[in-house]
């Protein structure tokens, strides 16, 4: 399993796309200082609550597009895996080896998950670094920021995963598109939810949001990413000031431990599907 | 050690939907021989050797290889594979390739081991060379070092030279004799029939996923029963003499082809030396595996046409 992962690792480390990855996220970095920077702000003793409010936004903000930038990032570095592999040729002298054909799958989901933690750690990491510079009492204590970075790594793993189990029958694009569109049609419903009338216990939205979140469970880490992030501020001045790109209804760790067993059984049928699978 | 067959395949089967690739394929390669596996396009070849090697599942049958059960991962440890259509990651260095596969294998020795077999594929100045810059032979050649490093002891190899040049078909013919004179065993797919003549010591024939026929290479060459016979010139009554004792013979002017069994050479031989005819030369005409191969084939069609045609007349209503 470990010489697949390093395969992984390596190819990722060796291609251009890594290296297009890592000058694209170095702008978006570059670009997100500059809107922090130019943000309005006035003297903490005029209006503190003006500022405060400032700085989870900017906070927010750079959450959500971690978010995004992640799952984009998890979802096409994985979609052309193994179906574009088997069809390429790539597996043919591979499969043949004495290799089982788990160890081919779970390796190339660590070799992913290995590079998707690194880049997430980044991200996010360069995000959070960016607002401590302008806004150093906003953030939360240590403790919360890395539970923060834990649920998007999470995340970026459920979607490897869940890309990876598409990657063993659909083509490269089909598998990118359905899951991409699956990923935003989640955050939309979770979204919808997070509006206080649409979303009250046991509407039609709030079972639209709880069944998408069962059949892609990555919207529920944001929100609880954010929630952690933005140190469980409720109120105006917190998760309720963010509209749906917040956590108004913060989805319980229940959902964390979700996310973990549907990241194993996601693994344990991609397994299963390439098993049986003509290479 | 090596079991005394190589291969043993029984009633390999693979179906999709209604149509079959292959049914009920039975094979046995004796170890230490180079088999040749042929048969037209979508014969089914390229599916058994697929199912040989876990590449493919089979609706049914089994199969053991050099003694063990095909899908025990360890007996893969010995065997090598270069498949037919096949890519190694544009990104990686002839070396990197060949040493991946090394790693899986887990050869104690392996860097010499890479190198080895680099060496006997003619790559050993291009090591650090990107696979992407490569030539589609030099991708052959890359893959045949991929085969046979860690010095397998059964090689599949599916269609290893098309991509060459003839220099190139030369050395790998002599590589698979050294391979075969070390006691390895090869199972050869290639619709090079000249070549495989040359290398081969037994053959199968597949066709629409049946086996038609396997055994040795030279049962084939020599099946066919004709002899060139030189001679000087030959009087008429000569020629009514061994049309009357039933001796076929065709052709003229000294050069002859005669047709029948070898037994009756002698008899033959005589019966020149009766009319006083100068015999200068007898010598067998060996078949060819290309002519062996597309008789065989039209055998066979001409068969099912009959039994078609025999099926329709058994089944339409009489007049």
């Amino acid at each position: 399993m470990l010489h697949i992962a390093r395969l992984t690792i390596w190819e990722a480390l060796r291609r251009r796309i890594l290296l297009a990855t890592g000058v694209l996220t170095a702008g978006f970095l570059v670009l997100f200082w500059l809107e922090v920077q130019h943000q309005p702000r006035v003297a903490v003793t005029q209006n503190p609550l003006g500022n405060l409010s400032v700085a989870l936004g900017s906070l927010a903000l750079g959450a959500f597009f971690c978010y995004f930038v992640i799952a984009f990032f998890s979802i096409f570095s994985v979609s052309g895996s193994i179906s574009a592999e088997i069809e390429s040729g790539l597996l043919a002298p591979v499969i043949p080896r004495p290799l089982y054909r788990a160890e081919i799958v779970l390796g190339k989901w660590m070799g992913f998950a290995v590079v998707q933690c690194c880049y997430v750690s980044v991200l996010f990491f360069g995000i959070v670094v960016i607002v401590h510079a302008y806004y150093a009492r906003v953030l939360p204590p240590a403790p919360a920021i890395i539970q923060a970075w834990a649920l998007f790594t999470l995340q970026a793993w459920v979607l490897g995963a869940v890309t990876l189990l598409g990657s063993v029958r659909l083509s490269t694009l089909a598998n990118g598109i359905t899951v991409a569109l699956s990923f935003t049609m989640a955050f939309l419903a979770g979204a919808v939810a997070q509006f206080p009338f649409a979303g009250t216990h046991g509407s039609m939205v709030d079972r639209l949001a709880v069944a998408m979140s069962l059949v892609l469970p990555t919207d529920n880490l944001y929100r609880r990413a954010v929630y952690e992030l933005l140190g469980g501020r409720q109120g105006l001045l917190g998760l309720n000031s963010l509209g749906p790109f917040g956590a108004i209804k913060v989805p319980s760790m229940l959902y964390v431990l979700y996310s973990v067993i549907y990241l194993g059984m996601a693994l344990m049928l991609s397994v299963r599907l390439f098993a049986r699978r003509d290479a | 050690m090596v079991s005394l067959n190589a291969v043993e395949a029984l009633g390999l089967t693979k179906r999709y939907g209604r149509v079959t690739a292959c049914q009920g394929v039975n094979l046995l390669v004796p170890a230490g021989q180079i088999f040749g596996f042929l048969g037209p396009n979508g014969a089914g070849k390229s599916t058994v050797v697929k199912i040989l090697l876990g590449l493919v599942p089979a609706t049914q049958g089994t199969a053991r290889l050099l003694g063990r059960p095909y899908h025990d991962r360890e007996v893969h440890r010995r065997i090598g594979y270069l498949p037919e259509l096949f890519r190694y990651p544009p990104w990686l260095s002839v070396h990197e390739v060949v040493d991946w596969h090394a790693r899986v294998l887990g050869i104690a020795s392996r860097r010499r081991a890479v190198i080895e077999a680099l060496e006997c594929v003619g790559l050993a100045d291009r090591l650090h060379m990107r696979v992407k810059a490569l030539s589609k032979g030099l991708q052959q050649r890359l893959g045949l070092a991929v085969a046979i490093v860690g010095d397998p002891d059964l090689l599949f190899l599916d269609e290893p030279t098309s991509a060459m040049d003839p220099v190139g078909r030369h050395e790998v013919g002599e590589l698979l004799r050294a391979w075969r004179s070390r006691g390895k065993t090869i199972f050869l797919n290639s619709h090079l029939l000249a070549e495989l003549e040359g290398l081969c010591d037994r053959v199968a024939l597949i066709r629409q996923g049946r086996l038609l026929y396997t055994g040795g290479l030279d049962a084939i060459l020599r099946a066919k029963s004709e002899f060139q016979v030189t001679t000087g010139p030959v009087p008429p009554a000569c020629q009514r003499a061994w049309e009357q004792q039933g001796l076929v013979l065709c052709g003229g002017d000294g050069e002859w082809v005669y047709r029948g069994d070898r037994e009756r050479l002698p008899e033959l031989h005589a019966l020149l030396a009766r009319h006083r005819v100068a015999v200068y030369e007898v010598a067998p005409i060996h078949q060819s595996l290309e002519s062996w191969f597309i008789s065989s084939l039209q055998d066979t069609e001409e068969a099912q046409d009959a039994a078609h045609r025999t099926a329709d007349h058994l089944g339409s209503p009489p007049a």
